[in-house]
């Protein structure tokens, strides 16, 4: 065997062989859940945003309503974008860095997920401001969870965002 | 299709099967006509990560023909328990050697 390893190995040094890994998580233990909950903060303040923003009027000129087309166009675009960047956020939590143990000792994370992903989903296709409330919520739940299986407690602080709202972030020590 | 394939493990997730730094050749023709069985080494594609090739055991065959595979160290290991079973497609091959130094 010893002979094939080595024959392999000078191969190598002319052809690398492609890796096969055993543990796949690529990259290899390096997982977040502050993406998705930036991403939950994103759609609320798109929500906002749109909501701020005025709508023309009968007198309004085809400039004002170009401007609030275009304006309003690149809101949803980004809510849209952002919506969809959580769940995925979320998705890869769940099927990639959560294990069985990990549900075992916190049992409420499936269904914490599929709100999630609920909630990402009707934040998408709606102006929907609790839908978003719903997606923060939701992420910050499940950061909660991963954080204390990192053996990290957490703290929650207000985001230093415009949109301010309560946020979970690791207590390092 | 080239029948022989060659792949350098890494991690430890086959251990002590294979251990990080073993080669294992694998057979691409290998199910072409047969069906996976419980037990063989094979080389799949992860189903979200499509560059990535994993080295894992045939746990069972779904009436499908989807294998369900889990490695042989499972505290180390990201498999099926995760991310279900892998559609017989994924598969690259059969292990039919591995090579340790």
């Amino acid at each position: 065997m010893s002979a094939l390893h080595r024959l392999l190995r000078a191969l190598d040094r002319v052809f690398p062989s492609r890796i096969a890994y055993a543990h796949c998580d690529i990259p290899c233990g390096i997982y977040d859940p502050h993406h998705a909950q930036m991403a939950a903060h994103t759609v609320i303040r798109m929500v906002d945003l749109i909501g701020q923003l005025e709508k023309p009027g009968p007198s309004s000129t085809p400039e004002q309503r170009q401007e609030y087309h275009n304006k309003l166009a690149r809101y949803l675009l980004v809510k849209e974008q952002h919506a969809e960047i959580a769940k995925h956020e979320v998705r890869v939590l769940w099927g990639d860095y959560f294990k069985p143990e990990h549900l075992q000792k916190f049992p409420e994370l499936h269904d914490l997920v599929w709100k999630a992903l609920k909630s990402g989903s009707k934040a998408r296709q709606e102006i929907n401001l609790q839908a978003a409330e719903d997606l923060l919520r939701t992420t910050n739940d499940i950061a909660t969870i991963f954080w204390r299986t990192k053996g990290l407690d957490v703290l929650k602080a207000k985001a230093p965002y415009p949109t301010e709202r309560e946020t979970v972030y690791p207590k390092f020590h | 299709m080239w029948p022989i394939a060659r792949f350098r493990v890494s991690d430890s997730s086959m251990v002590p099967t294979l251990n990080p730094g073993d080669y294992v050749l694998v057979n691409r023709w290998a199910y072409l006509l047969g069906r996976p069985s419980p037990g063989d080494i094979v080389v799949v594609r992860h189903p979200t990560h499509t560059n990535t090739v994993l080295v894992k055991r045939v746990a069972s065959v779904t009436e499908g023909g989807d294998v369900i595979v889990r490695g042989d160290n499972p505290d180390r290991s990201v498999d099926s328990r995760q991310f279900g079973p892998i559609p017989r497609g994924r598969i690259v091959g059969k292990a039919f050697t591995t090579a340790k130094p």
